[in-house]
């Protein structure tokens, strides 16, 4: 073994940071690190992957309202999708009720396969109200988190993040979380990791590896104070950017290095007519990285990947073939790249941990202009990807008899889309979800989560959840408790400074009645705390141990 | 309270520097020696002096301009030419005298922006919209407006060719009212954006329908020499596309109903079309709001990104009655603010709103200004045309590295950190960009260079020799580095770092006995390392990112 990897994996193997074996994570954990573990336990380990599409997606040449094909055809004659012929739309599923049979984009292929498998939902006409016309503007309300005339100076992501691992920047990385709280593939940072204040929560790398040497070959020591002006407001700024850089670089660049992807093929090339500069698939490499950075074990909770071209005011279509051009090659990219990720994640038994969705500024207007486009609309669906979702079609098709201005009118509110991800895919406590400025949206959040944390009461019989008997005890105290459904469980024992003094080996956890036995030993006279830990639920109760 | 009361007798090279950081495209030393002698409103005049016209962009192969009646080499693919159109502005930034013409082109650029992947099918179009920002440079904003709306290149853009009567193109007339004038108020309603309305986008949009390119280069503009598009008209100069019906504008704009003159049989003269959008832009320019958001956005260029209420009142209000007061002429404006207290920091005892140093320099600054500022020398434009752009064309892949693509802004709107709320500046900033920055250092002192050709490199120890005051002496020597190359005054600590750490080799060197032994034996061995150490290591600070 090379002195450097030695070094290497002694450092691991104190910090209890994560061992690779055959792709599965494993962690390494040191007799004193049961608080780690316990610190690491409070959060799930769930991932959030958006796709941005930049510019404004056409909802409607995406999913076809199938029935109001003539209405959407009169409305859109020079790029309406067919409905006859080799590329006509694909009818997702002819099970769904009239009013919300929808006919994805020919060239959504892959995304028709994910939905058969269970790993596809479309969520229809999703906005806000007063939808503000305006890319940047409208950008600006999705990334924050707010309605038409809030505005904040930061994003719900970064809201979320702040309140989830306070203290940031200045705590972080730590033992406990070494990795970026949130990364944008790219170079830039948008205002969606922007916290109210200092730096943002996320970080923006290309490749890992150029990231590490990039980092690690320049910069000089820092100066020791800043001038009170906004010089030193700024020199400040950019010095808290070098430190997370300088922070994150080489942890992303060891887990990257660790993970792998599996033999999946990720898609490069939109086979059809397109632009030139449409024809590569921008999203692919992205997913990619990330894959193999979720495979090294990292820790990281949110991803957003960019792909633009979606103002489509004109030439959204070849002129002789409306089911094929730049919008064409996007929904390909997107759906593409989408299902190879997937593949690839299951391939190395990820991918359940794993959410993604597609959001746009806006959709666009019904009627298609004089140009082969469309112009500024309202009103768009959003694409959910993933294996713990509740696949299907949520909303209905809009009614292109009944439109606002030409427009798409809202049937959801976008926050009614991501308030799921933050109580039910991040498993958030209310508190946070005030943080976020989602809690009025808890109530109406859309249901298509499916891999939701079970609450405590979902888990435990009512009345039997967990009983320690004998109590008070002179040495031993059996722990029943019963399951409704299986989870992950972990049962340990604490003293009142919150000191660990063990924990049962591998505790039964299915379904039905269980019980286990705890020996005191050596452990002096007492009240203690027996605690069970059911996925993210926990039951605490109060032993007294009389010698 | 922030004033705008001139400053008082000759500059002095503090404050010739500042002014000369954010007017120009970055100072030489020879130009700070100048201005410093000046008081601020003879520097004003001189700044307020055009550059010469640039002469034409070459193509390489034949060693002459593509600009009509030359046309570019049809064998080549587009995207040459843009590229050397790039190439072409970044040395006319790069050879620009001391004087606010290509820092003004630059400000448009961002305020208006083409992207060039839409226009690059017709090459001449981006050489001619820099042209026309450069003919308005230091004139009225109101006539470049006039001129841009029918600027070939700004047609293509943003669809202007697309708008014709009975199917409108929303797309250039929104833009023109959100960004280039009266800029977006509080959505007071569904489509009410206080300063102007979704009637008025409609209405505006009929009034530009018509227009197409000119790619034969005949539509001449006769004040300015720049071909232009060109109304749509049949054999009789009628206009064919042009919506002749009133157009209606909102309370926004006092209710005004613009018409077209001399209409007969549903169609009007060429010229009656022109009128129709000199009158429209005349309207929009009589709202206030038009005066304070172009206000705004130059505070944000050559002031700071933050406009406090205080900033509102006491410098955009009273600088917006003026700009009106004379009708658009931005001159009037930099007049005051250029010369202004608040400008060079001295209206208030407070230093915390201090604007000396207080904006991140774009990678423009970073490439181009240092350029300038230690006068290196590139290959010859004229002799060596090949090695001249293999220069630029590593310039611009360094630009892309630091976070700009020059030319194509993701968004219609420009650079991000222009105009994006919260950070603008800020956005500059992510980890890769930071460091991308830091390595540009390296590149400087350890040249670039192409097939074994040197194409440009940084000596820093002829510049020392030339330069320096008293180069033997280690602090005086770091002191004028720090005047050089760092905008605001560094505290001991940091000089001191500056001086041991970086150019005494960690306190090992005695630099006075170095310096004469350089100077006796013309071994530069010792010194030259140290310089580059210190010169490289300087400009990888927070520090030198600001001016």
């Amino acid at each position: 073994m090379k002195r450097r990897d030695f070094v290497k994996l002694s450092s691991l193997l104190s910090t209890g940071m994560l061992l690779k074996f055959n792709g599965v994570p494993l962690y390494a954990f040191d007799e004193e690190s049961i608080l780690h573990k316990i610190a690491k336990n409070s959060l799930n380990d769930k991932i959030l992957v958006l796709i941005e599409m930049h510019g404004g997606n056409d909802g409607l040449n995406t999913v076809v309202p199938i029935n109001q094909y003539p209405t959407y055809y009169n409305y859109r004659a020079n790029i309406a999708i067919p409905e006859n012929g080799l590329r006509k739309f694909i009818t997702l599923d002819t099970n769904l009720p009239d009013n919300r049979q929808l006919g994805l984009h020919p060239d959504m292929t892959a995304a028709k396969a994910m939905y058969d498998e269970g790993n596809f939902a479309v969520i229809q006409n999703v906005s806000y109200e007063n939808m503000n016309g305006s890319h940047f503007r409208s950008r600006d309300v999705w990334m924050m988190g707010g309605g038409y005339n809030d505005y904040y100076s930061s994003g719900w992501m970064g809201r979320y993040l702040d309140y989830t691992y306070p203290g940031y920047p200045d705590n972080y990385p730590s033992p406990q979380i070494p990795d970026p709280l949130a990364i944008e593939m790219g170079n830039g940072v948008s205002l969606a990791f922007h916290r109210e204040q200092g730096i943002p929560a996320g970080l923006s790398i290309t490749d890992p590896v150029g990231f590490f040497n990039l980092i690690n070959s320049v910069g000089v020591d820092a100066p020791l104070s800043f001038p009170d002006t906004h010089a030193g407001d700024e020199i400040e700024y950019i010095l808290q950017i070098e430190k997370q850089a300088n922070a994150y670089a080489e942890r992303l660049k060891d887990v990257y290095e660790a993970g792998m992807n599996s033999n999946t093929v990720y898609p490069q090339l939109y086979p059809f007519i397109a632009p030139a500069s449409a024809k590569n698939n921008p999203l692919a490499p992205q997913l990619k990285v990330i894959a193999r950075l979720i495979s090294g074990g990292v820790g990281t909770k949110i991803f957003i990947c960019r792909i633009g071209g979606f103002d489509t005011h004109a030439n959204q279509v070849v002129n002789n073939n409306p089911t094929m051009g730049g919008h064409a090659a996007l929904l390909y990219h997107i759906s593409s790249a989408m299902k190879a990720f997937y593949a690839d994640l299951q391939n190395m038994g990820l991918a359940d941990r794993v959410l993604s969705m597609t959001f746009s500024e806006f959709g666009r207007r019904v009627a298609s202009n004089a140009s082969y486009g469309t112009d500024h609309g309202n009103a768009a669906p959003m694409m959910i990807f993933g294996t713990c979702i509740n696949p299907g079609v949520y909303g209905v098709n809009p009614d292109l008899a009944n439109l606002e201005s030409g427009n798409v009118p809202m049937e959801f509110d976008y926050r009614q889309v991501f308030t799921s991800v933050v109580k039910d895919w991040f498993n958030a406590p209310d508190q946070a979800l005030q943080e976020v400025h989602f809690e009025n949206f808890v109530e109406s959040r859309i249901d298509y989560v499916r891999c939701k944390p079970l609450s405590t009461s979902e888990l435990f019989q009512d009345r039997f959840a967990m009983n320690c008997y004998p109590n008070p005890t002179n040495q031993e105290i059996y722990i029943d408790y019963t399951l409704k459904e299986a989870a992950e469980i972990r049962i340990a024992m604490y003293d009142l400074t919150g000191r660990s003094l063990g924990e049962i080996d591998n505790p039964p956890s299915g379904p039905g009645s269980h019980s286990v036995m705890f020996d005191f030993g050596q452990v002096i006279s007492g009240t203690y705390l027996v605690r069970l830990f059911a996925n993210d639920a926990v039951i605490t109760r109060k032993v007294i141990l009389a010698k | 309270m922030a004033s705008l009361a001139p400053v008082i007798g000759v500059l002095g090279n503090q404050r010739a520097a500042h002014l000369l950081r954010r007017a120009t495209m970055g100072p030489r030393l020879s130009d700070i020696a100048i201005y410093a002698q000046l008081d601020a409103q003879s520097a004003f005049n001189a700044l307020n002096q055009a550059d010469p016209t640039p002469s034409l962009p070459k193509d390489p192969n034949t060693n002459s301009d593509w600009i009509f009646p030359n046309f570019p080499d049809p064998n080549q693919i587009n995207d040459i030419w843009s590229d050397l159109t790039r190439y072409w502005w970044l040395e006319t930034q790069r050879a620009s005298g001391p004087n606010l013409t290509e820092r003004m082109v630059w400000f448009y650029h961002t305020h208006i922006p083409v992207i060039m992947t839409r226009i690059s099918w017709a090459p001449q179009f981006a050489v001619d919209y820099l042209r026309l920002l450069r003919h308005h440079a230091l004139g009225n904003y109101k006539e470049l407006v006039k001129a841009i709306c029918i600027d070939n290149a700004m047609l293509v853009h943003l669809d202007g060719t697309l708008n014709v009567k009975g199917a409108p193109q929303e797309n250039f007339g929104r833009e023109f009212l959100e960004l280039f004038t009266v800029g977006k108020g509080p959505e007071v309603n569904l489509g009410d954006y206080t300063y102007f309305t979704e009637v008025d986008v409609k209405a505006l949009t009929r009034v530009l329908t018509g227009w197409t390119v000119d790619s034969s280069f005949q539509t001449v503009d006769a004040l300015t020499g720049i071909p232009s598009g060109k109304v749509k008209a049949d054999i009789n100069n009628n206009a064919t596309q042009h919506d002749v019906s009133t157009k209606q504008f909102s309370s926004a704009f006092n209710s005004n109903a613009i018409q077209t003159a001399g209409v007969v049989n549903g169609t009007c003269p060429s010229s009656s079309v022109v009128q129709e959008l000199h009158d429209a832009v005349d309207m929009v320019f009589a709202s206030p709001n038009t005066a304070k958001h172009i206000v705004r956005r130059v505070y944000r260029q050559f002031l700071y990104f933050d406009i406090t209420q205080e900033i509102e009142t006491d410098i955009i209000e009273p600088l917006a009655s003026t700009l009106m007061a004379n009708n658009y002429d931005l001159m009037s404006v930099l007049e005051i603010l250029l010369q202004s207290e608040h400008f060079f920091d001295l209206d208030t005892p407070q230093t915390n709103d201090n604007s000396v140093g207080a904006i991140i320099k774009s990678p423009i600054e970073v490439v181009i200004s240092t350029m300038r500022f230690f006068e290196l020398s590139v290959p010859n434009p004229t002799t060596q045309l090949n090695q001249h752009y293999a220069l630029y064309s590593q310039l611009l892949g360094q630009l892309s590295l630091q976070g700009i693509e020059l030319f194509e802004p993701v968004d219609v709107a420009g650079y991000d950190p222009y105009f994006q709320v919260p950070v603008f500046h800020r956005y500059w900033i992510s980890a890769n960009y930071l460091a991308n920055r830091y390595k540009f250092s390296e590149w400087l002192i350890n040249g670039f260079s192409s097939g074994g050709n040197l194409l440009m490199k940084l000596d820093i120890l002829p510049f020392v020799m030339s330069h320096a005051n008293q180069p033997s002496d280690a602090d005086a020597l770091v002191q004028d580095f720090v005047d050089w190359l760092i905008p605001i005054a560094l505290d001991n600590a940091r000089l001191t770092y500056f001086r041991d750490e970086l150019l005494l080799n960690a306190g090992s060197l005695n630099w006075t006995n170095e310096w004469n032994n350089y100077l006796q034996t013309n071994n530069d061995a010792v010194v030259k390392t140290q310089l580059e150490k210190l010169a490289r290591c300087m400009m990888q600070t927070p520090e030198f990112q600001l001016y």
